[in-house]
């Protein structure tokens, strides 16, 4: 390495000497110890460069340049994309959908309880029905049993509570239909609709269609139906 | 930390040094604003592709010098870097004085009417205190022609220096007044 190349060198070289472990530079730098003219070049070399850098780095950026940058920055800042309002309204769109789904039987027209009725008792006609006869259980099969108790003002089970005691699921009309068989003085069945599936008046219905009486009720949870081979009388005692 | 404030952070750390880089590239401190704001507004839009952390100021420096090169081709001036002159040879004795003895605005001046090939890598140099390598990673340029042009590039702010020097201590002439009858 001559005095040229030695010096072309070093003028990338910082004043702070963190770059003298650099092969190169060290090669330049041991040129230099060997050199008194190099020497003195590197010295004045450096003495300039930290001159002109300590100058340059007293500039100072225009006052309001920060606020500038920050604010043009939040305006300008892509949205992330699950913020963007077309993703917003697509999710809703989604959500939409899946909720009119998800709560289809809810939302869709509600069934009249005069086609519940008229449904159940086909299905006490019916030779599946003879087959089924559920009874009930604990609390329930308690409360039916008694002869002083009377069901028009329903039973104090919700639907859910009646559909975990074991009673039989049908379906009349597309809705699910809980039936409950009991014994009192003859056969009696009692079917228990969710309200929100059957619409109509809440007074009760009583019909007679061949051997069979019925009588259809609602209150706030339910729709009832409840239905006897034993004639209209005996219907009422227990309603 | 919310994106807010790692943002702050950010030009927190490097607008400063980015605007002193953009004010020797530019010559003007609107435009060096100008620059320096771009960056940033590069950084908030495409920032977040950077995976790797260690590279934000790299990333950032580089991305100013081409947003300068991208507005300066819009424009009409053009330089061949290739066709640049030669610089001296050696520093004069006294050049860290006569640095010295001027304000820090008469030598960004001076900075500024170097060539541009050269003003990019000798800003760096100085203002950030990089190595050779990473001042050619900054520009995408060979390490070879980062040490020519910051050979070359303080030869010239020498001889700008110079003629500074030699204005300076030029007392103009008292125009005389003309008499009237």
């Amino acid at each position: 390495m001559n005095t040229i190349e030695a010096k072309f060198i070093l003028q990338a070289r910082r004043p702070d000497g963190r770059d003298d472990a650099d092969p190169q530079f060290a090669e330049a730098l041991a040129q230099a110890r060997r050199d008194p003219a190099l020497a003195e070049w590197l010295a004045r070399e450096q003495a300039f460069d930290a001159t002109v850098s300590g100058k340059l780095r007293a500039v100072q950026p225009p006052a309001g340049l920060r606020d500038a940058i920050l604010a043009g920055a939040r305006m300008s800042r892509p949205v992330p994309f699950w913020r963007r309002a077309q993703v917003l309204a697509m999710a809703a769109s989604v959500a939409i959908i899946i909720g009119l789904v998800s709560t289809w039987p809810v939302v869709r027209p509600a069934a009249d309880v005069e086609r519940l009725a008229l449904g159940v008792m086909s299905e006490v006609d019916s030779d599946a029905h003879h087959d089924a006869m559920p009874r009930p259980q604990g609390a329930l099969r308690t409360l039916l049993a008694d002869s002083g108790a009377r069901l028009a003002a329903g039973v104090p089970f919700n639907f859910d509570q009646l559909k975990a005691s074991g009673c039989r699921s049908l379906r009349i009309g597309g809705r699910e239909v809980l039936e409950v068989c009991f014994e009192r003085g003859g056969e009696f069945h009692l079917y228990v609709a969710r309200r929100s599936d059957f619409s109509g008046d809440a007074e009760p219905m009583f019909r007679e269609r061949g051997t069979l009486a019925s009588v259809t009720w609602t209150d706030a949870q339910h729709a009832y139906v409840l239905v006897t081979g034993e004639g209209a009388a005996a219907l009422r005692n227990v309603f | 930390m919310s994106s807010d404030d790692s943002f702050k952070q950010l030009v927190d750390a490097y607008y400063a040094p980015l605007y002193r880089f953009a004010l020797s590239l530019a010559r003007n401190s609107a435009d060096a604003c100008d620059l320096t704001q771009q960056t940033f507004y590069v950084w908030a839009t495409k920032g977040s592709a950077l995976r790797d952390g260690s590279k934000v100021k790299t990333w950032l420096f580089t991305t100013l010098y081409r947003e300068f090169l991208r507005g300066r081709r819009r424009g009409t001036r053009m330089t061949a870097f290739d066709d640049l002159p030669p610089g001296e040879e050696d520093p004069l004795a006294a050049e860290a004085d006569l640095a010295l003895n001027m304000d820090a605005q008469l030598v960004v001046e001076a900075l500024q009417e170097v060539d541009d090939a050269f003003r990019a890598p000798l800003t760096l140099f100085y203002l950030e205190d990089l190595p050779y390598q990473e001042i050619a990673d900054m520009l995408e340029v060979p390490i070879g022609t980062v040490m020519s042009r910051l050979s070359r590039g303080k030869a010239q702010l020498r001889a700008v220096l110079a003629q500074k020097e030699t204005a300076q201590k030029v007392i103009p002439f008292p125009h005389s007044q003309r008499k009237t009858s």
